[in-house]
C-alpha cells in the first residue's frame, strides 16, 4: 500500500497568566482600608515612577511606567504607597505553586506572570476554559488575588488575550481561529515590533497584523531582512517558541553597580560577591536546579567612552553540579584571585549555567562519614536558611562576611 | 540400590534447601543439592559456600550411594508429580534417574566429591584463615517465635547493596547482659529491636547476612514455638533444629555506630493507628514519582495530611486527624519505608510518630512495645 500515515501535531494549549495590577493589590490585601481606592505603588518622591496602580487609579489614567509626579496630577487623591518587594516576592511564591498545581511546564516572565503549557492535559484537567475557570477559582482560594488568563496556541495569541481580557478575564482561542483574530490588531502588538520598525511598516502601507500576514515574504525581506520572514510568521499566527520552565533555562545571575568603583582585591568586592553567590544558591534550591559552570563577571573601571567599559568574564565548571551559595562564591573568588587586570572594579556579577534539575533526594543516616562529608550539612543548613528566609524574609540570616545591603542587586536576570 | 522416599517429605526438605542454591549459577555444582545415604536416611545438602543448610529425610530405602542433582529443577519435579513415592536410581557416570508413579526423569548428576564443604565443616575444620573476630563462642537460646519476631522486625531494613558488605546484615548484640539486641539499616533508615534473653552476654557484635538469616527464620516456622538456639563459633553462626542445620559465615566488617544516628529525643510525637497510617501511604504512594516514591507528610494543627504529585498523573491528598498542636511543617519521606515497617507491625496497633523538622530524622514507635525503634530520613522532594 501507498498510504502514508502522517501523524498530526495536535496544536498546543498555552496559557499566559497575569495577576491584575499585582502590587497595588497586594497592598490592598494587606491593608483593608485601601480597597476600594485609587493606590498608586511607586517611588514616592516626585523623581520615581509608578510600578503599579490599582484599576481605581487607573480610572484617572495613571499607567505603569508613568512619573510619579504625573500621576500625582492625574490623581490628587490618589494613595501613593512605596513598594515592598519583599512582600510581593513571598505572594509571589504562592502565585507561582498555584500555576505549577497545573503544570510542570511554567515559565514565569516576572513575578506576577508567567506562561503555562498545558499541551496534553485537556484529561486531566479538562478543557482549556475549565482549567482557565479553576486557575482564577484557586488563584483567589490561595492569595485572595485576581488573575487574567488568556488561552492560545501560541505564546503571542495567549499573552494579547490575557492582556485583552483584564481585568479579571479569562480568553480562549482555537487553534483555527489565531489568524482571523490576529488580523484586525495593529501591527505593534506583535513581539518585537518597536518604534523604529512600526514607522518603516507604516511607510510601507502595513497598519495591522492582517495587512503584514497578505505581504510578499519577499517585500518583508527586502525591508526587515530576517526579521521580517519571522515578522511574517507571527502575523500568520506561526509562533513556535515552547514554553521554557525554570528548570530548563540557560542560566541564572546576578550583579551590582556599584556606588563607587571597588579595588579588585578589597574586602568589600569579596563580600558582595559572597552575597551574590548566596542569593543564587537561594534562587537556585528554590527552583530546584543545580548548576554546574560559574561565571564571574567584572566591568573595569576605565572608560571606553559613550558610557561603554571593558567586561571581563571567568568561568569554571565544577566536577558536581551544585545549589549551594557557598560553593558558588567560593569559585567567584577563586576566579577573582586569578585576575591580573590593574583597574578598579564598577560592577561585579555572577553568572550559573549548565543547569540540571535537582532530583528528589533520600538523605542518608550516616552521611557524615560517607564520600561528601560535609554535603549533608551544608544541605540541612540551607534548607534551614531557605525556611528562615522563606518565613522572615531574605535578609534575616545571612553569612557574616556578604554584605547583602551592598549587594541588593541592580539586575537579576530572568 | 536406589532411594525411595515419601513424595510429601521429600518435598518439604527440599523446598528448605533450594532456597541457597546459587540462582546466578556460575558455579555448576554450586546449583546442585547433594544427597547422601546417613543411617537409613538421606541427608540433602546445598550451599553458595557463604551459607549452608542439611537436612536429614527418613525414607523407605536411602541407597548406598551419593548423588547431587540440580536442585531447582529437583524440586519442581517433585512439586509436579502426583505419585505418593519418589525413587532415584544412579545410573552410570553421575547419570541419575528418577520415577514418580509413570513419569521418568533423566538428569545429569555431578561428581558428589567435588560438592564443597558446608560452612560449618569449612570452619571447623580451621581449613580457613583463622577465625578475626577472636574466637566468639556464644549461644543464644531463645523461644522461636521471638527469635522469628525479632528476625521480621529487622531484616527488611537491610541494605540490598551488596557492596556496602558492613549493611549487608543483621547486626546482633547483647546491649546489655540478659538482652538481645538486632539492628538493620541500609544508611537511609534503620531498624531495632530488643528482648529478654536470660544469660545472653557477649563482647561486641556480629553481622549475620540476611540471606542465611532469612533461610534460618524459614526454620523457624517448622516445629512450634520450642525453644532454639543460635550458635555463634568463631566467623560462623548456626541453627539446628530437628534433623535441619543452617549454617553461615559471618559478614566480616564494622557495623556502623547505629546509637549515634538514634534521635535523643523529638519535637514532636503523634500517635496514629497503624492501619489508618498504612492504608493512606499506601494510597499516597499510587501518585508518587515510581523512581523515588516520596510522598509528604504535612502535620497542622489537628492534621496530618499526607499527599503525593506527579506531573504526568495528578495529584492526592488525605487528611487524618491526629493530637498535634505545634508548629505546621511538611517532610518528605519514601513511601516504602514507611510501609515497610509499618509492614511488620501487627494489625490494629498505635504507632507513634516522632518528627523534629523537615531535615531530622522521623521515629516510628509501637506503644505497647517500647522495645522497638524505627528511625527513617527524610527525602528533600
Amino acid at each position: 500500500m501507498d498510504a502514508v500515515c502522517e501523524i498530526s501535531h495536535p496544536a498546543r494549549v498555552i496559557a499566559h497568566a497575569d495577576m491584575d495590577a499585582f502590587y497595588a493589590s497586594v497592598e490592598q490585601l494587606d491593608n483593608p482600608a485601601l480597597r476600594g481606592r485609587p493606590v498608586i505603588v511607586g517611588g514616592r518622591s516626585n523623581r520615581g515612577v509608578v510600578t503599579s496602580a490599582s484599576y481605581e487609579a487607573r480610572r484617572y489614567g495613571v499607567r505603569s511606567a508613568m512619573p510619579t509626579v504625573q500621576a500625582r496630577r492625574l490623581c490628587p487623591d490618589g494613595v501613593f504607597v512605596a513598594g515592598r518587594m519583599d512582600r510581593y516576592v513571598e505572594v509571589s511564591r504562592t502565585v507561582r505553586s498555584v500555576f505549577e498545581s497545573f503544570s510542570p511546564m511554567v515559565e514565569p516572565l516576572s513575578l506576577d506572570e508567567a506562561f503555562i503549557d498545558l499541551t496534553g492535559s485537556e484529561r486531566l484537567l479538562g478543557p482549556p476554559l475549565d482549567v482557565g475557570r479553576a486557575m482564577k477559582r484557586r488563584m483567589h482560594e490561595e492569595t485572595g488575588l485576581v488573575v487574567s488568563v488568556g488561552i492560545a496556541p501560541t505564546k503571542m495569541a495567549a499573552k494579547i488575550l490575557s492582556d485583552m481580557s483584564k481585568p479579571d478575564g479569562l480568553l480562549y482561542l482555537g487553534a483555527e481561529y489565531v489568524t482571523e483574530f490576529l488580523a484586525p490588531l495593529p501591527v505593534e502588538r506583535l513581539w518585537g515590533v518597536g518604534r523604529v520598525t512600526l514607522k518603516k511598516m507604516h511607510a510601507a502601507g502595513i497598519h495591522t497584523i492582517g495587512e503584514l500576514a497578505a505581504s510578499e515574504p519577499a517585500v518583508l525581506k527586502a525591508h526587515f531582512g530576517s526579521f521580517g520572514a519571522h515578522l511574517h510568521e507571527l502575523a500568520n499566527g506561526i509562533d513556535p517558541r515552547p514554553v521554557i520552565p525554570d528548570w530548563q533555562r540557560k542560566s541564572y545571575g546576578e550583579e551590582s553597580t556599584f556606588p563607587r568603583d571597588l579595588e579588585r582585591a578589597s574586602l568589600e568586592l569579596r563580600r558582595i560577591l559572597i552575597a551574590h553567590g548566596e542569593a543564587l544558591g537561594r534562587r537556585l534550591r528554590s527552583d530546584r536546579v543545580r548548576a554546574r559552570t560559574v561565571t564571574l563577571k567584572l566591568k573595569l573601571a576605565r572608560p571606553l567612552g559613550e558610557g561603554r567599559y571593558p567586561v571581563l568574564t571567568r568561568s569554571f565548571s565544577l566536577e558536581r553540579p551544585t545549589d549551594d551559595g557557598v560553593e558558588i562564591s567560593n569559585v567567584a573568588l577563586a576566579l577573582l584571585d586569578r585576575v591580573r587586570e590593574p583597574d578598579r572594579i564598577r560592577l561585579a556579577g555572577i553568572h550559573v549555567h549548565n543547569l540540571e534539575r535537582s532530583e528528589p533526594r533520600q538523605m542518608g543516616l550516616f552521611e557524615a562519614s560517607a564520600a561528601h562529608p560535609r554535603d549533608s550539612k551544608r544541605e540541612r543548613l540551607n534548607q534551614a536558611l531557605d525556611s528562615l528566609a522563606k518565613r522572615f524574609g531574605e535578609e534575616t540570616v545571612t553569612r557574616g562576611l556578604a554584605r547583602a545591603e551592598r549587594a541588593a542587586p541592580t539586575r537579576r536576570d530572568k | 540400590m536406589g532411594i525411595v522416599v515419601d513424595r510429601e517429605a521429600f518435598l518439604n526438605s527440599l523446598s528448605l534447601v533450594q532456597g541457597i542454591v546459587e540462582r546466578r549459577n556460575t558455579v555448576p555444582i554450586l546449583g546442585h543439592v547433594l544427597i547422601e545415604p546417613v543411617d537409613g536416611s538421606i541427608k540433602l545438602s546445598a550451599t553458595d559456600l557463604e551459607v549452608g543448610i542439611s537436612t536429614e529425610v527418613a525414607c523407605k530405602s536411602a541407597g548406598d550411594k551419593s548423588l547431587t542433582l540440580n536442585a531447582r529443577k529437583l524440586f519442581e519435579i517433585v512439586r509436579e508429580t502426583e505419585s505418593e513415592q519418589v525413587s532415584i536410581a544412579p545410573l552410570e557416570k553421575d547419570w541419575i534417574e528418577l520415577k514418580c508413579g509413570r513419569a521418568r526423569f533423566k538428569m545429569m548428576g555431578l561428581d558428589p566429591r567435588s560438592f564443597p564443604a558446608m560452612p560449618s565443616q569449612s570452619a571447623r575444620k580451621g581449613t580457613e584463615a583463622a577465625p578475626k573476630r577472636g574466637g566468639i563462642k556464644v549461644s543464644l537460646t531463645i523461644a522461636a517465635g521471638v527469635l522469628a519476631g525479632m528476625i521480621d522486625k529487622t531484616i527488611f531494613a537491610v541494605s540490598p547493596d551488596e557492596a556496602r558488605y558492613n549493611l549487608s546484615g543483621v547486626y546482633l548484640e547483647a546491649c546489655e547482659p540478659g538482652k538481645a539486641r538486632m539492628v538493620a539499616t541500609d544508611g537511609h533508615r534503620l531498624s531495632m529491636i530488643d528482648r529478654q534473653v536470660s544469660g545472653f552476654a557477649m563482647e561486641g557484635g556480629v553481622i549475620i547476612p540476611r540471606k542465611g538469616l532469612g533461610e534460618l527464620r524459614k526454620l523457624l516456622d517448622q516445629g512450634g514455638d520450642a525453644e532454639v538456639t543460635l550458635l555463634l563459633d568463631g566467623q560462623l553462626a548456626s541453627l539446628k533444629r530437628g534433623a535441619t542445620e543452617v549454617s553461615m559465615r559471618l559478614v566480616e566488617g564494622e557495623f556502623p555506630d547505629y546509637r549515634g544516628v538514634i534521635p535523643k529525643q523529638s519535637k514532636y510525637a503523634i500517635t496514629v493507628k497503624r492501619d489508618e497510617l498504612l492504608a493512606a501511604i499506601k494510597r499516597a504512594e499510587i501518585f508518587s514519582n515510581e523512581r523515588y516514591h516520596g510522598v509528604k507528610l504535612a502535620l497542622a494543627s489537628g492534621t496530618l495530611t499526607i499527599s503525593s504529585t506527579s506531573p504526568e498523573m495528578g495529584e492526592a491528598t488525605e487528611t487524618l486527624d491526629v493530637d498535634y498542636s505545634g508548629d505546621e511543617f511538611a517532610i518528605g519521606f519514601n513511601a516504602s519505608y514507611i510501609l515497610q515497617v509499618l509492614g511488620v507491625i501487627p494489625p490494629e496497633t498505635d504507632v507513634t510518630l516522632e518528627l523534629s523538622d523537615e531535615v531530622s530524622p522521623g521515629v516510628i514507635q509501637i506503644p505497647s512495645d517500647t522495645a522497638f525503634t524505627y528511625v527513617v530520613m527524610p527525602m528533600r522532594l
